[in-house]
């Protein structure tokens, strides 16, 4: 019930803000909102296992690094469940928010190029990790929003990385996706 | 099945079962196979579509879900690659906004397929289209709807083509059972039909040769192998029979040729016989005229001896009545057995005249008194007077066997009274004698009328031949009457006979040259004189002889004189009867002559 409760906000919020047939502009506040709403909406389609909740038996944790914006805008959703635990959302950028377990990352621009040696080795396994930006995926992250054609947002998979995450992705949502297969530090 | 079709033969009728048979139970079969696949068919498109429908909601959730038109019209173009039934197919977001749509290539335009706004699940059939919409769920929550649009035109065409398939195999296996059977039929029971034939030809030629094909080892040859048998049991008894018939043939024919053989040797002995017959009777006649003559002059003297020489004493007028009783039982004899060898030979005629019947049974009764006035028995004359005195008959013969009755009557009554009767009875006249006689017993009755007859256990004073009463029967007959007897032991007897005799039509008056005592109505000879001695001495005896009969005298009236001469009128009446009268007057002159002339005469007609 809770998820229907969330969705139909998202539904809502995507009807109110992202009108059907009006491009989604990269950057524009709109934007954001999407970026914010298929965050959500991914945790429906990939599982984590459950050695990832030992250190935090109640609660998903999705730290977001580099965009305070988005962390504003998602700060509403905490506490909603989320693979069957309770949503916190943490600030990376300010350092007295460092949970005890991460599991889901989001990456902004200004972070591209300090989330691996800050939060990526701190965390490790168990973690999924988002960003918008283009050099990501190279970067060993697994997922990356991108514009697909007629301005709509879409999303990439690192499906090699993927793979040694221990996540399991819905082939529904791969099926979505476009599928990268790049070894970590292949482009590096 | 004779219900169904009646009057068709067996043929018919098994060919008919084996068409009706294979036509039901072929249908039955190919009905049921039709139903079934239809009912599979139905299922296996149900299964299809909800398969796809399934498919795509389960793909599309995603897509819906993150509201990738891109990757949703993606999905629905896997519809490509199913069921041409699948005519498009369209996804709907929840809100109810289309949001992707696949048309089959080949199509028209989206447009006139698909709703722009779905907002509920549901089925639509229009015509041979059917639009299914159903709604995407994920986690509970509808994320969109998913519309499929089928054309069932192929479908259908299809069920039709399968049904007309299932038809054309139908009433081909109908066909091919039909002639499978009767070719069976053919097969199984031609030997069968064979047999049939055979009968009915055997029956039709009657030809017992004939046998029928045996075709094969089972149990109709067994039958065929049997009827065979008995066939030819039947063809040897046949031929059995027909040997028979023609030992039977012979046989008949052997046995033919015996009989012939021996009813030509009985005609041959019949003819001897009636020739020996007849010799018999010309014997007896011839034999008797001659013993007659002689006879008649031995007694004829012997009375006379007795009459006229009264010098004779006691003892020799004794002996000399004993010859006299003696020859006159030797000419009755004789007379009798003529009389019956001419009844037996059919000589006897009955001769009708008229005759005055009061007159004829007076003189009857006078001429057997003669005998009875010995014994002192008195003859009593009962006549009924409204009698007609004129009647026409042979008087002759009535009172030939009257006075056979009234003598035997006389003959066996020692006392009491003799009663001649005559009453008429009908259109008859019945004349009955009636004595007090010894009268006869049961056993008497049975013989009377047998020839050589003679009742009673003592012959009476060895009177009569025993002829006289079948005599006297015989000529009842020949008068078409019937001589009937009753008697009782010790009381007497009566015989009596009932004849036709017609009154005389006219008065005519009789001849009337007979002028004595007793009327006498018989043609009547005058005599010139008397006859001369030995002539008389015929005619005394003649008297004797018993057919006694009135005479015209040239004596008067004398009693006497007409007894002794009555017998000379018996002559001349018989000759009268077989001469003309002129003829008789002629003889009669002739008799007066000498009586050599007139014993002559008298052989000649004996003779002739």
């Amino acid at each position: 019930m809770a998820i229907t409760r969330v969705l139909r906000v998202l539904v809502v919020l995507t009807l109110v803000l992202v009108p059907r047939g009006v491009p989604v502009m990269a950057g524009s506040v709109s934007s954001l909102q999407v970026k914010a709403a298929m965050l959500i909406k991914f945790t429906d389609f990939i599982t984590w296992p459950d050695q990832a909740f030992e250190r935090s038996p109640d609660t998903f944790v999705m730290g977001i690094m580099g965009d305070r914006e988005l962390v504003h805008l998602l700060q509403p959703l905490a506490g909603k469940p989320i693979q069957g635990r309770h949503l916190r959302i943490v600030d990376l950028d300010r350092a007295e928010d460092r949970p005890l377990a991460l599991h889901m990352l989001y990456v902004g621009r200004s972070g591209i190029h300090r989330w691996k040696t800050t939060v990526g080795t701190l965390y490790g396994a168990y973690l999924l990790t988002v960003s918008d930006s283009d050099l990501f995926l190279d970067q060993g992250g697994i997922m990356q929003f991108v514009e697909k054609s007629g301005n709509r947002l879409g999303f990439a998979v690192n499906r090699s990385v993927q793979m040694k995450s221990w996540l399991k992705f819905s082939a529904s949502l791969l099926r979505l996706a476009r599928i990268r297969d790049l070894e970590p530090g292949d482009a590096l | 099945m004779d219900r169904l079709i009646p009057g068709s033969s067996f043929q018919a009728k098994l060919a008919g079962a084996i068409i009706v048979t294979t036509v039901v139970c072929l249908t039955f079969a190919c009905t049921t196979f039709w139903l079934n696949d239809r009912r599979i068919r139905k299922k296996n498109f149900d299964r299809v579509v909800s398969g796809v429908m399934e498919m795509i909601s389960i793909n599309s959730i995603a897509a819906l879900y993150f509201e990738d038109s891109e990757a949703a019209q993606e999905i629905l173009s896997s519809l490509k690659a199913g069921s041409d039934l699948v005519e498009g197919a369209a996804l709907y977001l929840s809100d109810g906004q289309r949001f992707a749509t696949y048309v089959r290539p080949g199509n028209g335009p989206e447009a006139l397929f698909f709703p722009e706004r779905v907002t509920t699940e549901g089925k639509l059939v229009e015509n041979s289209r059917v639009i299914i919409v159903r709604e995407v769920r994920f986690k509970g929550a509808p994320v969109g709807y998913f519309l499929l649009r089928m054309d069932m035109t192929g479908y259908h065409r299809q069920l039709v083509w399968y049904s007309f398939q299932a038809l054309v195999i139908g009433l081909l296996s109908v066909l091919l059972g039909i002639f499978i059977s009767l070719y069976l039929k053919r097969q199984l029971l031609g030997p069968v039909f064979h047999l049939v034939d055979t009968v009915k030809r055997i029956s039709l030629d009657k030809n017992f040769s004939i046998r029928a094909r045996v075709f094969s080892n089972d149990e109709i040859g067994d039958l065929i192998n049997g009827f065979n048998e008995m066939i030819g049991e039947i063809q040897e008894r046949d031929h059995a029979l027909e040997r028979q018939r023609a030992g039977l043939e012979d046989q008949v024919t052997t046995r033919t040729q015996d009989l012939t053989d021996v009813n030509r040797e009985l005609k041959r002995l019949n003819l001897e016989l009636s020739r020996a017959n007849s010799a018999k009777s010309d014997f007896l006649s011839r034999m008797s005229h001659e013993l007659r003559t002689p006879l008649n002059g031995i007694i004829g003297y012997t009375k006379l001896l007795m009459k006229e020489n009264s010098y004779l004493g006691d003892m020799e007028t004794e002996r000399i009545s004993v010859v006299l009783q003696c020859g006159e039982h030797l000419l009755l004899m004789i007379n009798d057995i003529l009389d019956f060898s001419k009844i037996e030979a059919g000589k006897v005629e009955i001769k009708t005249t008229p005759f005055d019947l009061g007159a004829f049974i007076r003189t009857t009764a006078d001429m057997a008194r003669s005998k009875a006035r010995e014994k002192g028995l008195p003859i009593v004359i009962d006549m009924d007077e409204a009698l007609s005195s004129r009647v026409t008959g042979d008087y002759q013969r009535i009172r030939q066997v009257l006075l056979n009755l009234l003598g035997n009557a006389v003959k066996f009554t020692d006392q009491g009274r003799i009663v001649l009767g005559v009453k008429p009875v009908g259109d008859r006249i019945r004349f009955a004698v009636t004595d007090t006689g010894i009268g006869i017993s049961d056993q008497g009755l049975k013989d009377i009328f047998k020839a050589f007859a003679q009742v009673g256990s003592v012959r009476r004073k060895s009177e009569g031949t025993g002829l006289g009463l079948a005599i006297s029967r015989h000529l009842v007959e020949l008068m078409n009457a019937r001589l009937c007897v009753e008697s009782v032991v010790g009381k007497g007897s009566r015989f009596w006979f009932d004849i036709v005799l017609p009154p005389q039509a006219s008065t005519r008056k009789f001849p009337s040259l007979v002028q004595v005592s007793t009327p006498v109505d018989f043609p009547v000879i005058s005599l010139p004189k008397p006859p001369p001695g030995n002539i008389l001495a015929v005619l005394r005896a003649r008297t004797d002889m018993g057919d006694i009969a009135g005479i015209r005298c040239w004596c008067g009236e004398n009693r006497e004189h007409h007894e002794e001469y009555s017998a000379f009128f018996t002559l001349t009446e018989r000759l009268a009867r077989e001469f003309k009268i002129n003829d008789i007057n002629k003889l009669v002159s002739v008799s007066t002559g000498t009586a050599t002339e007139m014993e002559q005469h008298e052989n000649h007609i004996g003779g002739g």
